[in-house]
């Protein structure tokens, strides 16, 4: 025990190490509650609340203030005695095996400041987290921080953890000095749950069936979980890293078994490795979380409430070696097997017509890795056309190794009648046992093949009418057609965005058509709207005038342009416009002076020239004509 | 305006980017494939096969150019390298009797490879023209609607026109989106003998099955000189060293 307070040693708990009160231990109210203290907490508050809670009771309110103050009263946490205990979750640990370390400040208020941890050459510590409890017992509050430190011996031996201090309320506590054990486990042995009393409840092992293999040899790996002991969940596995290896699983198994002369539930999980490449593969460690229920034999609710303990478990790592396969030896057509194989081929006819079908079946049998097996080097058939190799693979797991079928099928076509003599083919693979190449033969086959129908000895394959009856390409092209390489037509974006014009043709089109409609349905609109165009009509043919020499009708056509302007404008009458109401509306619509001037100018001297011809100015017939337009021109924004 | 609208779409289709024809070359690209073409005849297949594709090289192409490094990898042995030349010269010219045979039969080592139903669609319209027609019926159709709009025609009479052409139009229409989606898809070719494909990009990864020599594969990605391809028609789905497939 490291608690500041002196305490009754714990029976559950014998690992952790005990404490003594400082002298200068500030003096605190114990709420260890008294008999009487756990009836009054108990029992007679609710009593009171179901007594006060009568209808028509006029004291409810006070009655419940005084409960409220009362619970308060009694929960108030007030000087709590402070504690502070360091424990470990085991004090025989492996080197680089983490295990836990807990400071635990109880009675102490807010302000309890990280614990100070020693330097402790062969030990080293990481913080795991801060957490706060409160808890109410009796009506009595307490308070305690708990602070985590993963804690990993660095070298074998004895190893002493040094008091541990910690400051809270101005004061400083230090925990008693933890005694630790580290031993270096022997290697490929796996872990065991840390040793309390007798054989370990649980452990796992790794175990590689040979620690030398060839690239491609099969190497069995067996990982066992043994269990004695009742687990309060289901164990987590993480299996080993095997980088380097191709792995296939093997059928697992659970037995009862004995380690070191103890009974366990031994759970097994197999593999096969195959390494890839030559070199030093290491398989890692496979990792199983285990949670042993553990029972407290004086808790009487113990058979309903177990704690359980959580052991983390590793193998060690297997160094292993990968043989590069042998240079010497290696025959023609090795195509990278490794293991032990037989091989067969058949044929599903042997009697066939020429230009038929037959298929060619070669089968590759044995331990290894059967499913990366490659295909067979088919022999030349001058007088037949072979197709497409199809395979198969048919695994075989035992409990100690992948075997299996591969099946390899083509289809040849026998081109012409007669014999037809398929040889013996060789399957070279590299056998790890014998540690020499080997090649597997079949036996020859031999085809009966009939003329075909039509006498033709060209092929026709099944599934593909009119196709390949020639046994030849085709001649070159000698036609230069050479083009700079482009994008398809659909795929290029410009030809899309091409396709927007006639859209936008179509919508102005339509636009244009709703106009209309729009101003057919108003014809004064319509005539407000085409004013000026009018105008410039009325000019262009008093221009036509003026070429012919007629003044007069030149005057006549400005004053009718110049009216029929403001009065379309207006959607007036142009015969009733008269001078000075033209005047008086433009002048409300803010024409200036010089405008109106302007207007009354051409418009009298355009009037007076209609009726006494001697009166017109000396302005030749452009000028008048061109005053005119800028003059209509100035004044649309007025109108 | 129609004139108009196809002189445009003509030029957008003679429009190829920036190719210089021979700036770098000894001799004319006219010369160079006559040469070519003499070499194979000579059986010098590797000699001229390295000018062809010198030339493809140089951005330039065409159904022959195509159709004889298709020849020349024929005869080399290359049977994926051949489909997939072949592959290149059907869609530059799709009623071409005689890549159509060539590539007939270097695929005919596959007897389930599935051939697209394009192949039977290029040779009635191929892309470029099936284009060139839908935006020519689009224009008309739109222009002589915008028209009638604009100019205030009744054009009821040409009611029975447009309903045809509008139906013709979505057909081709269709067909044009759907050969498009086509084109624009990744596809390949497997190049190498027989591709173990495998679940993952790397060796350590399971071989899952093999595809011969001149399938046709979509391309779904890239990964570490890997790539991930899908086999139409039968649902497989894996990974082929880089190596192993062509981009067509």
């Amino acid at each position: 025990m490291n608690a500041l307070q002196a305490a009754e040693p714990d029976p559950l708990h014998p690992r952790r190490a005990g404490g003594t009160e400082f002298p200068e231990s500030p003096p605190c109210i114990r709420h260890s509650a008294s008999p009487s203290a756990i009836s009054h907490s108990a029992f007679r508050i609710p009593h009171l609340a179901v007594t006060e809670a009568r209808p028509g009771g006029s004291r409810i309110l006070p009655t419940a203030a005084a409960l409220l103050a009362s619970l308060f009263l009694f929960c108030a946490p007030g000087r709590a005695e402070v504690t502070v205990q360091a424990t470990v979750d085991r004090n025989v640990v492996g080197v680089n095996d983490p295990f836990i370390m807990t400071v635990v400040v109880s009675g102490a208020g807010m302000g309890v400041s990280d614990p100070r941890i020693p330097q402790v050459t062969g030990l080293g510590f990481a913080a795991a987290g801060r957490s706060q409890n409160v808890s109410i017992v009796n009506g009595s509050m307490t308070q305690s921080v708990v602070f985590n430190y993963q804690v990993t011996a660095t070298s074998p031996g004895k190893h002493v953890i040094p008091s541990v201090a910690v400051v809270t309320g101005g004061k400083t506590y230090a925990t008693d000095p933890i005694q630790i054990t580290a031993s270096v486990r022997a290697p490929g042995s796996g872990t065991t749950a840390p040793a309390v009393e007798g054989p370990p409840p649980v452990k796992v092992t790794a175990e590689a069936g040979k620690r030398r293999a060839y690239v491609g040899e099969q190497v069995p790996l067996v990982i066992r979980f043994f269990n004695r002991a009742q687990l309060a969940s289901q164990p987590s596995y993480s299996p080993p890293d095997t980088a380097g290896f191709l792995v296939e699983d093997l059928p697992g198994r659970n037995y009862q078994g004995t380690s070191q002369g103890v009974a366990y539930a031994v759970a097994e999980l197999r593999y096969s490795l195959f390494g890839t490449s030559p070199g030093n593969p290491v398989i890692g460690p496979a990792v199983v979380q285990a949670t042993v229920a553990e029972r407290d034999a004086a808790d009487p609710f113990g058979m309903f409430f177990r704690r359980g303990r959580t052991f983390t478990l590793k193998t060690d790592p297997i160094p292993m070696v990968v043989l590069p396969l042998p240079d010497s030896g290696k025959p023609a057509g090795f195509r990278g097997a490794v293991g032990s194989f037989t091989v067969r081929s058949s044929v599903d006819r042997t009697s066939v017509e020429a230009g038929t079908p037959v298929t060619l079946t070669f089968e590759v049998s044995g331990r290894g890795l059967i499913r990366s097996l490659k295909e067979p080097e088919w022999p030349a058939l001058p007088s037949a056309r072979r197709y497409e190799t199809v395979s198969d693979v048919n695994m075989k797991k035992t409990a100690d190794a992948v075997a299996g079928t591969k099946t390899f099928r083509t289809v040849i076509v026998p081109q012409s009648p007669g014999k037809l003599t398929i040889p013996g083919m060789s399957y070279p693979f590299f056998d790890p046992e014998a540690r020499k190449y080997v090649a597997a033969r079949t036996a020859p086959i031999t085809l009966d093949v009939k003329p075909g129908k039509g006498g033709t000895s060209t092929s026709q394959v099944p599934g593909l009418p009119g196709k390949a009856t020639e046994s030849d390409i085709r001649f070159i092209k000698a036609r230069y057609d050479l083009a700079p390489v482009a994008e398809p037509l659909p795929l290029r974006p410009r030809f899309w965005a091409l396709q927007g014009l006639p859209a936008l043709l179509l919508i102005a089109g339509l636009a244009s058509s709703f106009r209309r409609r729009v101003l057919l349905s108003d014809p004064s609109a319509v005539r407000a709207a085409g004013a000026r165009r009018a105008a410039s009509r009325r000019l262009k043919a008093a221009g036509a005038l003026a070429k012919a020499g007629k003044k007069i009708e030149l005057h006549a056509a400005v004053h009718e342009a110049l009216t029929g302007f403001l009065a379309d404008r207006w959607r007036v009458s142009a015969s009733g416009l008269t001078l000075n109401a033209a005047e008086a509306r433009l002048r409300e619509k803010g024409a200036d002076d010089a405008l109106l001037k302007r207007l009354r100018e051409t418009w009298e001297q355009s009037d007076l020239v209609r009726y006494a011809p001697m009166a017109a100015s000396g302005r030749e017939p452009g000028e008048v004509l061109a005053a005119a337009g800028r003059l209509m021109a100035d004044l649309e924004k007025f109108t | 305006m129609n004139a108009l609208l196809f002189a445009v779409i003509l030029s957008s289709v003679a429009d190829a980017g920036p190719v210089k024809l021979d700036a770098m070359a000894p001799c004319s690209p006219q010369d160079e494939f006559l040469r070519a073409n003499a070499a194979y005849e000579a059986g010098k297949v590797a000699d001229a096969l390295t000018a062809w594709e010198g030339l493809y090289a140089r951005g330039l192409s065409g159904a022959s150019l195509c159709y004889n490094i298709g020849c020349a990898h024929f005869r080399l042995g290359r049977r994926g390298h051949a489909i997939l030349w072949f592959e290149r010269a059907r869609r530059l010219a799709p009623r071409d009797e005689d890549i159509r045979f060539n590539l007939s039969l270097a695929r005919s080592h596959l007897p389930d490879e599935t051939v697209p139903p394009w192949e039977t669609f290029d040779r009635l319209l191929a892309p470029g023209e099936l284009a060139v027609v839908v935006a020519i019926l689009l224009a008309f159709l739109l222009a002589a609607i915008g028209f009638g709009a604009l100019t205030g025609r009744d054009l009821g009479k040409l009611k029975p026109w447009f309903a045809g052409t509008t139906v013709i139009l979505v057909v081709l229409g269709v067909w044009l989106a759907l050969r498009a989606r086509d084109l624009a898809a990744p596809q390949g070719f497997v190049v190498a003998a027989a591709a173990e494909v495998r679940s993952g990009p790397g060796e350590e990864y399971t071989a899952g099955f093999t595809v011969p020599e001149g399938r046709r594969a979509l391309l779904l990605s890239v990964r570490n000189g890997w790539v991930e391809i899908g086999v139409p028609g039968q649902g497989l789905k894996g990974w082929v060293r880089e190596e192993a497939v062509r981009k067509l």
